[in-house]
């Protein structure tokens, strides 16, 4: 088990991810997080977003929408990164991306589709009070199935475990 | 010169008080420090800090009024000791507070003085999670404590109490929370299979190989919460949905006793600690909301349900106050008391004249920034 964990608390590198993905696809997402029984590994620190359908992103937040309503963010629990010196997907400056992350599966009202989406929590910086705090939880799990837990400090696995705000990135098709 | 500076400063100081009495004609007050909270019932309130300190603001449980805090680390929890004396803290410190070298640290404080009498640490490994009460708690007979955490590989650290020391951990891959056994040394954890395993270990800390349930719920369909109370020596679990799991894991292994599904149509449970348990009146309390949907199980709680854990029946529904957390204090006339998503604190007296009725007595908005858990000393 511990080889297990090890493996998976790594950071990823492209390949590793890509396999994550694709066997995501092959065994269906509830299957998979079972059989890891632990975290899913997300969206890797340093690692360019992977490419995905760019209808995934169809749908922007609109300015003055409530920004926890953006459909990316149906399962965040977090202060959003984009208002924090960051954007959807990057991490602010000066600070770095979690290792591991859990998962929510989205739908897109533009094409009506269910995308893997990896919230990253991001790190070593303290939470920005007048950013605005989501707290979805669509598909969301206790700690047992812990790649879908987000009441737990996503930045535990990294050296510098200061909660500062979570991103939300599409990984790709849930199905 | 630092010295030079204070003697400068105390003469000054000294000077200064002596012209305010000279002119005023008052003999000038006296500083000091209060010994201990007023006697009587309190409450205890966890305001949740993911950016430094978890403060727990003590409260005069009749009026809600604040008497005290006690300072934790950040991502802390707490748990109230069975004599109410000692209130025990799980909490991180990280050396310089955003990042570096991590201290998880549990904490006695004296729940009257609200002055630690002890603390020690425990694994880094604590996990840095909301406050919960399956995270923390304490073996039957009160000498070991049980600490999830999380890496995020999952084990549970056991620590002896009464010597300050981390005993070791149990893994516990794939499980969250760890309820103690009502004997011995056991502990209870809900697994991501459906599956509920009890672990056993001895006086050193360790052990024994686990042992697991049949599946017994359906975490894709109706999956339970972590938060899990003891109802007459058994463990009452409750799903998104609206069933309780009644679980007996005193013997080898967990066995589910029953279910009891309790939610009408239309309505779920929701919250966080959003279950609590009065032993006199024999009555669960549930934090429950209307048109569930997925996603919706944390949601704030429209109306608190009782559920006659004899008869299994929902015996009353109160109007709630938008709480995500609640507890029950013992004795004959239990007073419920719960802490809503905007930070404030609600009182009821608890009517059980056949039917159970909550009636709100106090309240009070803005206690606490992000409360995650309430506890009381009576």
């Amino acid at each position: 088990m511990s080889r297990i964990i090890e493996t998976l608390l790594s950071r990823l590198d492209r390949s590793v991810e890509s396999n994550v993905r694709s066997s995501a696809r092959v065994f269906g997402r509830r299957s998979f997080i079972a059989a890891t029984g632990t975290a899913l590994l997300g969206a890797a620190a340093g690692l360019p977003v992977l490419p995905f359908d760019r209808r995934a992103n169809a749908a922007e937040p609109a300015e003055g929408d409530d920004p926890c309503a953006y459909w990316r963010h149906c399962a965040i629990d977090g202060v959003l990164c984009e208002q924090s010196g960051g954007s959807l997907t990057a991490c602010p400056p000066g600070s770095s991306a979690s290792a591991v992350a859990w998962v929510g599966t989205c739908s897109n009202p533009e094409d009506g589709k269910d995308y893997l989406v990896s919230y990253n929590d991001c790190c070593g910086k303290p939470m920005v009070p007048t950013a605005t705090f989501c707290n979805n939880n669509k598909g969301e799990r206790p700690g047992y199935r812990m790649g879908l837990y987000n009441d737990v400090n996503w930045c535990m696995a990294n050296a510098d475990k200061g909660y500062h705000c979570t991103v939300s990135i599409v990984m790709g098709l849930a199905e | 010169m630092k010295r030079h500076l204070a003697i400068a400063l105390s003469v000054l100081a000294a000077t200064a008080a002596g012209a305010f009495a000279q002119d005023a004609g008052i003999e000038p007050e006296t500083l000091s420090v209060l010994e201990r909270i007023p006697e009587g019932p309190h409450l205890y309130v966890m305001d949740f800090g993911m950016n430094g300190s978890s403060p727990i603001y003590v409260l005069n449980a009749d009026d809600l009024s604040l008497v005290g805090s006690i300072g934790t680390g950040t991502f802390g929890t707490m748990m109230m000791s069975p004599d109410h004396a000692t209130l025990i803290s799980a909490s991180a410190y990280l050396r310089r507070y955003t990042y570096g070298d991590v201290e998880a640290v549990i904490h006695e404080w004296d729940s009257q003085t609200l002055k630690a009498k002890k603390e020690f640490m425990v694994s880094p490994k604590l996990a840095q999670a909301l406050s919960q009460r399956g995270t923390l708690n304490l073996s039957a007979d009160g000498k070991y404590l049980l600490a999830q955490n999380a890496t995020p590989a999952t084990s549970v650290t056991i620590a002896d109490l009464a010597e300050g020391k981390d005993l070791g951990e149990v893994p516990t891959p794939g499980c969250w929370t760890a309820y103690p056994s009502v004997e011995g040394t056991a502990f209870t954890t809900l697994c991501g299979d459906g599956t509920i395993t009890k672990h056993t270990y001895d006086a050193s800390g360790k052990a024994s190989a686990p042992a697991k349930s049949d599946r017994i719920f359906d975490v894709d369909k109706d999956p339970l919460y972590g938060d899990a109370t003891r109802v007459d020596g058994k463990l009452v679990y409750l799903s998104y949905g609206g069933t309780l799991y009644i679980v007996d894991d005193a013997g080898e292994k967990p066995v589910l006793d029953r279910t009891v599904p309790f939610a009408e149509a239309g309505w779920a449970p929701g919250g966080y600690n959003l279950m609590a348990y009065s032993k006199p009146a024999n009555t669960l309390f549930v934090l429950m909301h209307s048109n569930p949907y997925d996603g919706s199980h944390k949601n704030p709680a429209e109306e608190i349900w009782a559920i006659d854990m004899a008869s299994m029946k929902v015996v009353g529904r109160s109007p709630a106050h938008g709480e995500t957390s609640i507890s029950v204090s013992g004795g004959e006339k239990p007073v419920l008391v719960g802490i809503d998503h905007m930070g404030g604190v609600h009182r009821y007296d608890v009517a059980t004249d056949g039917q159970v009725s909550l009636t709100e007595t106090a309240s009070r908005e803005g206690v606490a920034i992000f409360p995650t858990m309430v506890l009381t000393d009576f």
